[in-house]
């Protein structure tokens, strides 16, 4: 019906756009979770027996995407266990690969990439934040206020690299999907002055983090006895965690 | 000659022989070994892996037994780097053997390291092989209910065309039954009604003047109210408690550190730059996020950097601008963050166009500089700028992470940096400002390392400052002594360091906002604070440092 | 009750009381209007604030993302539900004592529907691309729900309010048109489409009524059905709940009986309609209320009860900050105010009468908005993440624009009425044994 007249003209917009700038075309996955090929599959790993809550992760997001201090797409929460001690939990999207936001969205403004990156496109954002109830790992981010970036009549925001954030609709990590289809590590990722955050390819099974600890993806998640966390929501999300502070795995509140 | 005057030859003799010859002969060091590459072959499993192999041989070509050695795969997903495919051990035959399942079909370098021992020295080898395929793809995980999911959109399709119709059916049926109803009826209809009418009161044009009136009050008070009506802040993050922001403050306890006497003294000459009116908007004349302060002559630039404007302070303390530029065109200002003064000129680099633009004392726009440099990875972004004695001109492009020097002409000169973000003595993390001491040597703004590097009129890297000091710096200015001073975003303060480079303290904390810009003349520093203005601070000599 | 108008009362008064609005509206009718028009007004202008600003200028903040907005496009939808229930399953029930009510009531449901619909448009962050809805609309998405479910039951109820309206409108056009203005006199014409009272034409209107009344029940359960799972499809505490679409349909149900009452005894009032609307009224009006009480109560206690008795991690915490935390104060207003204290005053016959009524449904209204708003926040506040509770405080923008949608329900109503009549002149005729007025003087085609 009007979804597909919809669709055609959003693929071919986003195709004239994005072939432009040489970025990977992406037409919209859509709800129904219709998947393209693509070479990559990008994921994530937190090792949390390493972050120890400086948070330049967050600082160097929201230096390369112009956030307000209110958006912290990646976001380090601090938690304490039962003796009293410290320790930090850094979320980013998940980017789920049965992505509730994306199931929500009543203009098809969020969708999955080719590469299973979830993005938003903020000139089709209506602002209803049905998105940001929708997440449940509270990781997207609604601009209240314009972008703190000077504006510049090169500015260019597409989904792929949403700067400056369209005041009015909803923004989230991209997992810097900018600089990961030229090879380069995410900004979080190459903050992190503890190695603790990896960027990983899941079609050819690499994880790699900022000083260049490279393992088999499937290998280390094995050994390391990864987990995600509210895996029984069903959403599968692509961030894995390696726990170090005899966290209760998976499930509940995150404790 | 006697035995007495021929020992030290003889010992200087056994020494070369020693030398000269493999220490393993003399039993001490380890010895030589080679890794010796075997075919690789595939196991016909579903997955088609490949067995890789080789041999570890010492330097007799004797095979080495019970040894570990790794394997590693080149990956080039995130630039070269080494992914451990895993350890074996070598058997009786020096052999060692690991079972691998590509993951992507073609070709596959494979790098082993045997890491040694106390007998017998490291070695690595490279090897190829090619995979195939088929390789395993990531599958996306099933939601599930797929058949239900495709055809309920129909069905409640199908339900919502069944009531729209109803409902249009409905009111056409009905309108037109009536209609029909009375048409039948017509002509039998005596027209004079028998009772009296009633008078309704009109009321329409009363509503009309009245809704005029109160929207002729009401509605301009929509564009006089102020920002701050409508909610008091800006919401930010409301979580209360709980959270603490580790590691960002200077370590090593800077007030312990902090000599007796304040480093700077802060003079009254502070400027409003950025000036809000009624409504919280900015008023005409204001600045918008100055970027950047030049010292030319006597007198002080500011870089107006979002109106694309170069202003003057008067004696009176007045903002004056000096050049005005329209944004968009070759030579405009508008998003410039840096300014460096040099022969009493000044030269602005601007980010947005990545333009140099040569500005003359009086405020003409004398030169457009155009960088001819190589395309990076990322459109050209000036951070920094600083000028040599020869006139030379270092750019830093943080975008691309590199510092480039360029002539007069705009012709590349040298570079540092890697081209990605890195660490070390040749590569920079989005380099920012940059600054250059009395001996000519640049020192950049390692924005994302948190360090300030130097580095000679060369390019030879001579060491670096501010280790655990900067938590977010973005300029640097040199004093006559060699004092180096970085503003810091994120602690708010300017950093001082000796000409040592050993860290002295912290100069406006609790005054500065958002500091960015900083210049050092005459033992005056002057800050350029986007937010809270312009500031300048008298530097008291410091008489620790020598 | 077989005779609606008392034995006191000729069938030419329920004409003149019908009319009474537009013949003699008071001398308060335009302080009354200019008020309301203000604080809508008000109301307006805030939104004009917002626009400009954008949604910085609410409390609204990184968690709580809905806030007053969406649980006033709750509440305000859910009264609308008053007009399906007296005049829709009334009708098909065949009560005969709905006739008085059944004009106000099916006013109110599609003014309220308005009112309430503008809602999720203010809380937009870009009102400007709601075309994009149409363009690139998601069919898997409940807000999509809920755009198509408000607008057909916008139609339906428009349409529930026409029909029976039509042969009102021919009296009018009849006995008012001839001394009114001539934008007046157009609009009876056009709108009574040749109505003249034959028994032709009522059988025509009698199966276009029922049809619509029996379309308009589903319809107006889909909606606040559709309103529920856009809560009851995400993964929150105090929203992932089976019993959402019921529980909110119920509710709507009652908040909409209640705002009838309320409404009724207000115009009852101001147009000194006591003669038509009398303590009957009132009463089964509160019989029905009475019982929906007991069933709101009835689904929150099961609501409550299963969450409650096991505790888990997730929704535990969510429960105690209602009964015993920081919201507890709120919570507890609710059940005594909103739901115990109405239930003692319709029960006992000393109270059940048409001041005891009205307030009783006033307490009902306010509780029902107050819950509202805890179903909606505290299931945002609760956080999801190791962190504190988020507070939201609403701004002045919020509270302003949520006034002015109260104030228009009532000024849109008072402003309808002096157009066309307050009574359902039509019904009321019906079940009169009283003969009515010709409404022409043809000779019909049988004898009345």
């Amino acid at each position: 019906m009007l979804q597909g007249l919809g669709g055609l003209a959003a693929a071919a917009a986003g195709g004239v756009g994005l072939s432009r700038l040489g970025l990977p075309i992406g037409s919209r996955a859509g709800a129904q979770g219709v998947r393209q090929e693509s070479q990559r599959q990008w994921g994530f790993v937190v090792d949390l027996r390493r972050c120890d809550g400086c948070k330049y992760c967050t600082q160097a997001c929201q230096d390369t995407h112009y956030l307000a201090e209110d958006q912290e797409w990646i976001k380090v929460y601090e938690v304490e266990d039962e003796n009293q001690n410290k320790y930090f939990i850094p979320r980013l999207c998940m980017q789920c690969e049965n992505p509730p936001c994306v199931k929500v969205c009543p203009v098809e403004a969020t969708f999955k990439n080719p590469d299973g990156v979830v993005l938003v496109d903020q000139h089709r954002c209506i602002g209803c934040r049905m998105c940001m109830a929708a997440c449940p790992y509270e990781a997207r981010y609604f601009n209240f206020t314009d972008s703190p970036k000077p504006p510049s009549p090169f500015d260019n925001p597409m989904p792929e690299f949403p700067v400056p954030q369209q005041r009015g609709t909803v923004g989230k990590c991209v997992l810097c999907v900018h600089y990961t289809h030229k090879g380069q590590l995410p900004a979080c990722v190459e903050a992190c002055r503890m190695d603790a955050l990896y960027i990983a390819d899941l079609n050819s099974d690499v994880m790699t983090n900022r000083s260049g600890e490279t393992y088999k993806f499937s290998e280390y998640l094995r050994e390391n006895d990864a987990f995600r966390f509210k895996e029984e929501l069903n959403t599968s999300p692509r961030v894995w965690y390696v726990a170090g502070h005899g966290q209760t795995l998976g499930g509940g509140r995150w404790r | 000659m006697t035995i007495r005057t021929l020992w030290p030859l003889l010992a200087v003799v056994a020494v070369a022989l020693w030398l000269r010859s493999d220490g393993a002969a003399f039993g001490d060091g380890p010895a030589g070994t080679v890794l010796e590459p075997l075919e690789s072959s595939t196991i016909g499993t579903d997955r088609q892996s490949t067995i890789l192999s080789v041999r570890l041989l010492n330097d007799q070509d004797q095979p080495l037994g019970g040894a570990t050695v790794t394997f590693y795969m080149l990956t080039t997903v995130f630039g070269e780097r080494l992914m451990k495919a895993g350890d074996a051990f070598t058997d009786a035959t020096g052999t060692a053997s690991l079972i691998y399942e590509p993951t992507w079909v073609g070709d596959h370098t494979v790098v082993v390291r045997f890491p040694g021992d106390a007998q017998n020295a490291s070695t690595q080898t490279t090897f190829q092989f090619a995979a195939s395929g088929p390789v395993p793809v990531h599958e996306n995980a099933r939601f599930g209910l797929e058949e239900v999911r495709r055809w309920l959109p129909f069905a409640v399709g199908a339900a919502l065309l069944a009531v729209w119709t109803t409902l249009g059916l409905v009111i056409v049926t009905t309108v037109r039954g009536l209609r029909a109803a009375t048409a039948a009826l017509e002509p039998q209809m005596p027209l004079a009604p028998v009772i009296e009418p009633l008078r309704p009161v009109p009321f329409g044009r009363t509503l009309l003047a009245l809704l005029a009136l109160l929207a002729l009050v009401a509605l301009p008070g929509a564009w006089l109210l102020p920002r701050q009506w409508g909610g008091e802040e800006v919401s930010l993050s409301t979580e209360s408690g709980g959270l603490t922001l580790g590691g960002l403050e200077p370590q090593g306890g800077a007030t312990a550190d902090a000599p007796q006497k304040p480093l700077a003294v802060p003079l009254d000459r502070s400027v409003q730059t950025m000036v809000f009116g009624e409504g919280g908007q900015l008023v005409p004349g204001s600045a918008d996020l100055p970027a950047d302060v030049a010292l030319v002559n006597d007198r002080v630039l500011i870089l107006d950097t979002n109106k694309g404007r170069i202003l003057t302070v008067t004696p009176a303390g007045e903002i004056v601008p000096v050049l005005e530029t329209e944004a968009a065109q070759e030579g405009s200002l508008s998003g410039a963050t840096a300014m460096a003064a040099h022969e009493e000129k000044v030269y602005v680099a601007n980010s947005t166009s990545g333009r140099v633009l040569v500005v003359d004392a009086s405020g003409r726009l004398e030169e457009i500089i155009i960088p001819l440099v190589p395309k990076g990875l990322n459109p050209l972004t000036l951070a920094g700028i600083a000028v040599t004695d020869r006139g030379e001109i270092w750019l830093s492009d943080s975008g691309n992470h590199r510092v480039m020097l360029l002539d007069r002409r705009g012709e590349l000169r040298s570079v540092i940096g890697e081209g990605i973000p890195s660490a070390g003595e040749q590569g920079f993390n989005a380099p920012a400002g940059l600054a250059i001491d009395r001996l000519g040597n640049l020192l950049v703004v390692d924005r994302l390392n948190g360090l300030v590097k130097q580095y000679s009129p060369l390019g030879v890297f001579l060491g670096a400052l501010g280790e655990g000091h900067l938590a977010l710096p973005r300029s640097v200015a040199v004093d006559e002594t060699g004092r180096v001073y970085v503003s810091d975003e994120k602690s708010a303060t300017v950093a001082a360091f000796g000409a040592d480079g050993t860290y002295r303290g912290s100069i406006g904390q609790g005054t500065l906002q958002a500091p960015y810009g900083i210049k050092v003349k005459d033992g005056l520093l002057y800050v350029m604070d986007r937010l809270a203005g312009l500031f300048a601070f008298r530097l008291q000599a410091d008489e620790s440092v020598p | 009750m077989s005779a609606v108008l008392s034995p006191h009362v000729e069938a030419g008064d329920v004409r003149e009381a019908a009319l009474r609005p537009i013949l003699r509206p008071g001398s308060l009718f335009w302080v009354t209007v200019a008020v309301l028009g203000l604080i809508v007004l008000a109301g307006m202008v805030a939104y004009l604030h917002q626009l400009r600003f954008g949604l910085a200028v609410t409390g609204l903040n990184q968690r709580v993302s809905w806030g007053f907005y969406i649980s006033n496009m709750v509440f305000f939808i859910g009264i609308s539900y008053g007009g399906a229930m007296t005049s829709a399953i009334l009708r098909l029930t065949n009560a005969p004592w709905r006739a008085p009510l059944s004009r106000m009531a099916e006013t109110m449901a599609v003014v309220a529907l308005m009112v309430g619909g503008l809602f999720p448009i203010i809380d937009l962050g870009r009102p400007d691309r709601m075309y994009n809805l149409l363009l690139h609309g998601q069919v898997g998405s409940p807000v999509v729900w809920d755009v198509v479910a408000i607008t057909t039951y916008m139609a339906a109820g428009l349409l529930f309010l026409y029909l029976p309206l039509i042969p009102d409108i021919a009296v009018c056009r009849d006995r008012l048109g001839p001394a009114a203005g001539g934008l007046r006199r157009a609009l009876y014409q056009l709108l009574s489409v040749g109505w003249q009272g034959t028994s032709q034409q009522r059988h025509i209107l009698e199966r276009g009524i029922t049809v619509v009344a029996i379309i308009i029940i589903p319809l107006a359960v889909s909606v606040h059905s559709v309103l529920a799972w856009l809560f009851g499809v995400t993964s929150r505490p105090g929203w992932d709940s089976t019993i959402f679409a019921p529980y909110f349909v119920l509710g709507a149900m009652f908040s909409g009986v209640a705002t009838v009452i309320l409404i009724v005894a207000a115009f009852r009032k101001a147009y000194h309609l006591e003669a038509y609307i009398r303590q009957e009224h009132f009463q089964y009006l509160s019989y029905i209320l009475l019982a929906l009480t007991l069933a709101y109560s009835y689904f929150m206690f099961s609501e409550y009860l299963t969450v409650g008795y096991k505790m888990h991690e997730t929704d535990g915490p969510l429960l105690q900050l209602l009964m015993t935390g920081r919201l507890a104060p709120f919570f507890w207003l609710f059940v005594v105010g909103g739901l115990v204290l109405p239930v003692l005053l319709i029960a006992f016959p000393q109270t059940r009468n048409i001041p005891g009524i009205t307030i009783a449904s006033l307490a009902v209204l306010l509780g029902m908005w107050l819950k509202r708003f805890l179903i909606v926040v505290p299931g945002l506040a609760e956080p999801l993440m190791p962190s504190e509770l988020t507070i939201y405080w609403p701004s002045r923008v919020e509270v302003a624009i949520t006034l002015a949608a109260a104030a228009a329900i009532p000024l849109m109503m008072m402003l309808f009425f002096r157009v066309f009549p307050i009574l359902s002149i039509y019904e009321m005729e019906e079940f009169a044994e009283v003969p009515a007025e010709h409404a022409s003087e043809t000779p019909d085609a049988e004898a009345e």
